[in-house]
């Protein structure tokens, strides 16, 4: 069984490889541990290895996309991290409702990753039964 | 007007136009525009809801028996309704414009008459229109969300040596990504009508794919992807667009990176086969399915229809345009799921190879654009032997008899002997001047129309083209159509 008290707290799971390493870096000045999942597949595998209390994850990867992952966190609840933010660069208008049993947060791109990483460090704080609602999270000022 | 004139006009109308008579809407006359909309249904004679029940529940009815009570018209835009314009029992959606419009008989209402046009295609065009700038502002913002993050990052000021190094290098790529969406955009748009040209202009194809290997190296290294390339030592000499060529051969190779899982390899090996070069791409990805395949160069297909592997998925149309704009060919195999994908361009060696395919497509595509030159005498004077049997090509193509020279010295020699048509001289010759020539035939009392092909782009350089002598310039490299055109342009002037 995956122990419950995760080792590295925070997974990215990002396609583009920039924007994986900016919130890499950004966590790491802010002195959170992340591991990064380049695509679906890996982080699917991340999710059944560990507990995570935050994951980060892209909506548009290929082959095992980001609304893959939250299905099958839906269907794994054991396995949900404590927080999942989804990071889209699809329009407000027309990303489709995600599942709010699963998605706390939703983060559009282009974002402010010194305040997404400190979103990310406070949810890492924070306990589970906490935020269970999806909001969204502007962190571009506008 | 005559009543049988206003009934033909009614028939005739390039529009759908029925009228309906009473409470029950019965059709009293239907114009054939409106009948084609149902082929296969009688529907005079008949009320609506009898005739069209598949449109009950749709909200017409209602609205025709409100038009009928109130006497109000009733104006529908790009309303959608689904037929059965069969007859099969199989509901297709349209979508329509239209008006209802009450038909007064003695201050009485009588019926209502219907208006309408189908603009189905117009609203299906617009809705794929608004979903590919959606494509295109999500494609924009993944660069721009690192950029403006990494810039954030920088802002901060105390990043190590490494990551700084990172962070310049990612603004680059993201950068660089954007500016080829970009082009994309532009490309997509200059094809669409027809605007797009290229420079032609004689060239080795080695170099073209190492530039373009170097350009993909930094987006294949952050996936720790290895780019391998084999490019043979010997010259592959061809006409066409260097630009052009190096960007279609980094787009597909871009497009092999795109879909290699990370830490993978892609392979791009170049070889003479026959009359051709031929470059092939090899990737070990996913693959292709194979009822993929034969649309994967079609505009917005990508791996699958429901699932987006980013980018535009313009790359690959456009690089089979400029591909086959060029004389050459793209073809795209798999043998299937997880297997990778090989991508083959074939373009022609050597000038003959090039005017010839050349030739090929002006048969196919515009054969009647070609003018006739038939009879018509031209002379060629340049030194460049691939620019020279493009030109010799194109002219024969047209029927025109060719003589061909290398120096101003023979150019006039020649003329001297039996003086030509029409003349096409390069500007710069090994021994005199283009200019310099075309004095000298103007000197000699012969007044020969003259069309200069030259490099210089420069105002003050084309009025001393002109001034020289010669009827027209063209820039190099010319397009076969352009020159042909231009040839027979000249040849009209001198009859007039």
């Amino acid at each position: 069984m995956p122990s419950s008290a995760p080792r590295c707290p925070v997974l990215i799971a990002e396609d583009d490889p920039a924007i994986r390493a900016l919130l890499v870096t950004a966590l790491r000045r802010r002195k959170v541990p992340s591991m990064t999942a380049a695509n679906g597949v890996e982080a699917l595998q991340h999710l059944k290895d560990q507990d995570w209390l935050v994951l980060v994850l892209d909506l548009m990867m290929p082959s095992v996309t980001g609304w893959d992952v939250i299905n099958w966190l839906a269907a794994n609840a054991d396995r949900k991290p404590k927080t999942v933010i989804v990071v889209s660069a699809t329009d407000r208008a027309l990303l489709k409702e995600l599942d709010p049993s699963v998605v706390n947060a939703v983060i559009f791109k282009p974002f402010d990753p010194m305040q997404l990483s400190a979103y990310v460090k406070a949810s890492c704080d924070l306990t589970h039964s906490d935020r269970r609602r999806t909001r969204i999270v502007d962190t571009t000022g506008h | 007007m005559p009543r049988s004139a206003l009934y033909s006009l009614f028939m005739q109308a390039p529009a759908l136009i029925c009228v309906l008579r009473g409470p029950e809407h019965v059709f009293d006359l239907v114009n054939p525009l409106y009948q084609r909309l149902f082929p296969t249904r009688e529907l005079l004679g008949k009320p609506i809801r009898e005739a069209l029940p598949e449109l009950e529940g749709q909200g017409f009815f209602e609205l025709l028996d409100r038009v009928f009570a109130s006497g109000e018209t009733f104006t529908g835009k790009e309303s959608p309704a689904r037929l059965d314009r069969t007859g099969t029992g199989t509901l297709e959606e349209g979508y329509f414009d239209f008006v209802y419009q009450p038909m007064t008989v003695d201050g009485r209402i009588d019926g209502v008459t219907v208006f309408g046009l189908e603009v189905t295609d117009q609203v299906l065009a617009r809705r794929q229109a608004d979903e590919f700038i959606a494509v295109v502002a999500h494609e924009l913002r993944t660069p721009m969300t690192s950029i403006l993050g990494w810039v954030r990052l920088l802002r901060l000021g105390d990043l190590d040596a490494d990551t700084y190094a990172s962070a310049l290098e990612a603004l680059e790529r993201s950068t660089k990504a954007q500016a080829r969406i970009i082009e994309d955009l532009l490309d997509e748009s200059r094809i669409a009508s027809g605007k797009l040209r290229l420079e032609l202009r004689p060239l080795n194809l080695g170099p073209i794919v190492q530039s373009a290997v170097e350009m993909m190296r930094s987006a294949a290294e952050a996936r720790n992807t290895m780019l391998v390339a084999q490019v043979p030592e010997e010259p592959l000499e061809m006409v066409g667009d260097p630009n052009r060529l190096e960007q279609v051969i980094a787009n597909v190779l871009a497009n092999a990176v795109k879909f290699s899982p990370e830490e993978s390899r892609v392979e791009i090996r170049v070889s003479h086969a026959g009359p051709w070069a031929e470059i092939e791409v090899r990737d070990y990805g996913r693959g292709i399915p194979a009822d993929l395949l034969p649309y994967v160069f079609d505009r917005g297909r990508q791996g699958g229809t429901t699932e987006r592997q980013g980018g535009l998925g313009l790359g690959l149309a456009i690089a089979r345009h400029l591909i086959e704009l060029q004389g050459g060919t793209i073809e795209a195999a798999s043998e299937g799921d997880g297997k990778g994908a090989t991508f083959t361009m074939r373009l022609p060696l050597h000038a003959d190879a090039a005017a010839a395919s050349f030739m090929d497509r002006e048969r196919g595509e515009r054969a009647a654009s070609l003018p006739s030159l038939k009879g018509v005498h031209v002379l060629i004077v340049e030194d460049d032997i691939d620019n020279r049997k493009v030109i010799a090509a194109v002219m024969e193509r047209c029927e025109a008899t060719v003589e061909c020279t290398t120096t101003a010295a023979e150019g006039l020699r020649r003329i001297e002997r039996r003086n030509p048509d029409v003349i096409i001289a390069d500007i710069v010759l090994p021994d005199i001047d283009g200019c310099a020539f075309m004095e000298r035939v103007r000197a000699a009392g012969r007044d020969t129309p003259a069309l200069a092909l030259t490099v210089f782009s420069r105002p003050r350089e084309q009025e001393r083209i002109l001034a020289s002598g010669f009827n027209a310039l063209r820039q190099k490299p010319i397009e076969p159509a352009d020159l042909a055109n231009e040839i027979a342009r000249l040849m009209e002037i001198r009859v007039t």
